[in-house]
């Protein structure tokens, strides 16, 4: 689904969607699901969101709120403070030096390459939170977040798409 | 020159400022963010106060947002239990049928107790207070196990207090904001329980490992445990009284045992926070309240938690001694 690459928008609102859509997504990651063992699997919407925006919408997702959107979800979740500010500032830096390989293409090729990104993120994590608990965690937690966040991918860009040509075109 | 084109140029002039902007701004974040991880790693309480606030400002919303998840996940659940009806009917007529025959020696038993007691001047242990808190937040996945509580401070919680559901305990709490509270669960990496393991009453230390099953340490040598053995809290250490259920042993991968706690934590929406009336390793400043007041978190409670928290991980929590 290819999507239309950075147009200026008009408005505040158009401008504030990466910002306040990704801020939501990290508030619903908080959110308790009475599902078995859905906290540990559960999809990274906040990595989906900054991969997607800064694609598409690289100046209306800028560091310093991707920073204050990380610090947030380690605060709700009593990760360690830091890390996920960390993981999406490397995130968006990683993407804008590859942008001009993402917009334009193919959908699978996108997928791949958050793909990479989904797993380099958790590794990052997974290493940088054995280092803090000087222990080596189960990885497997690890892996299978990065898969489901791989496989729900597609639907998320697919709403993001929506909202962006519904409000930001 | 058009008035466009002379933008284009100024934004030409300008553009290798603001590359060097953005560079500045992601190393000075970056720099932010590890020396947030080493703070957070060097002093766990550090960063509580924030934590907390954090918590207490996002409660109302996360509360609001609960309210259509948990509706779309009861629908989820509503249809696993319709798929799975006729062998959960065929189940529980054979389990009414064990626990009948429970209920007659219960009440035989139950009877002798009383009369026991009764000949001893037994006193049973106190539940000084309690409150019933609705989960609004269940963090950390893979990093840790917690849940956030829609009680703070203001209700009367405090740090330590143990949290239970109608099967047994689930954790303590382990921080205490004005109007939310963290409950460390015991699956957590950082949680530490003693426990005794029936029927020959072997103590133990249950200890979480951010898996759904809990593994039983510093047992003595040469002491048999068996799938199916009941875990109940031992009270040494003074914060949990004695005798509240916590799991069963079952057999892990290979060789091994874990323990199943008896609440299935995944899905845990209300639970009560009780206060024993216990301060046990917790120092004075820190010990559960008795009743509504506000808690202060001081410095002394800062450095005697530390002390009380030798295998601290960094995140943030005190380990769950009891």
């Amino acid at each position: 689904m290819p999507v239309t690459p950075a147009a200026p928008s008009q408005g505040l609102v158009p401008k504030l969607i990466p910002i306040i859509s990704t801020s939501g997504l990290a508030m619903l990651e908080a959110v308790p699901v009475a599902l078995p063992d859905y906290a540990v699997i559960a999809p990274d919407l906040v990595l989906m969101s900054t991969f997607h925006w800064c694609i598409y919408r690289p100046g209306h997702m800028p560091y310093l709120a991707l920073f204050g959107i990380g610090l947030f979800v380690d605060f709700i979740t009593a990760g360690p403070v830091g890390l996920t500010s960390l993981v999406l500032l490397l995130l968006r830096w990683t993407v804008l030096k590859r942008r001009r390989d993402f917009v334009g293409r193919a959908f699978p090729f996108i997928w791949g390459g958050f793909t990479i990104a989904a797993g380099a993120a958790n590794a990052l994590r997974w290493g940088i939170g054995s280092v803090l608990a000087w222990q080596v965690l189960d990885p497997r937690g690890f892996v299978f977040q990065t898969a489901l966040t791989v496989a729900c991918y597609p639907i998320m860009t697919l709403l993001f798409a929506r909202v962006q040509r519904a409000l930001m075109s | 020159m058009s008035l466009k084109s002379r933008s284009g140029s100024v934004a030409q002039l300008f553009a290798p400022l603001k590359t060097a902007t953005q560079r500045f701004t992601f190393t000075v974040l970056v720099v932010l963010s590890v020396l947030a991880l080493l703070v957070g790693r060097a002093d766990p309480l550090a960063l509580q106060k924030t934590r907390l606030w954090v918590a207490d400002v996002a409660a109302p919303v996360l509360s609001f947002i609960h309210q259509p998840v948990a509706a779309v996940t009861s629908v989820v659940t509503d249809v696993q239990d319709v798929v799975n009806l006729y062998q959960e009917n065929r189940r529980l007529r054979a389990d009414n049928a064990t626990l009948l025959e429970w209920q007659r020696v219960a009440q035989s038993l139950n009877a002798e107790n009383q009369a026991l007691r009764a000949l001893t001047h037994y006193r049973p242990p106190n539940t000084n207070w309690f409150v019933t808190a609705r989960v609004i937040g269940a963090a950390g996945g893979v990093f840790s196990r917690n849940l956030l509580v829609d009680r703070g401070s203001a209700d009367g919680v405090a740090p330590g207090q143990g949290v239970l559901t109608g099967t047994g305990l689930i954790g303590r709490i382990a921080e205490v904001g004005s109007h939310t509270s963290r409950v460390l669960l015991m699956t957590d990496l950082n949680s530490r329980i003693p426990v005794s393991i029936e029927p020959e009453h072997t103590r133990a230390i249950l200890a979480g490992d951010n898996s759904d099953q809990l593994q039983l340490s510093y047992l003595p040598p040469h002491t048999e445990v068996r799938p199916g053995d009941r875990i109940v809290t031992s009270g040494d250490g003074g914060v949990f009284p004695p005798g509240i259920p916590v799991g069963s042993v079952v057999a892990g991968p290979g060789d091994t045992l874990a323990v199943q706690p008896y609440t299935d934590l995944s899905r845990v929406d209300y639970l009560r926070i009780a206060d024993f009336g216990l301060s046990g390793v917790l120092p004075p400043s820190a010990a559960p309240l008795p009743k509504p007041v506000k808690a202060k978190h001081g410095a002394a409670r800062k450095s005697a938690a530390r002390e009380a928290n030798p295998r601290d991980t960094g995140r943030g929590h005190t380990s769950g001694h009891d």
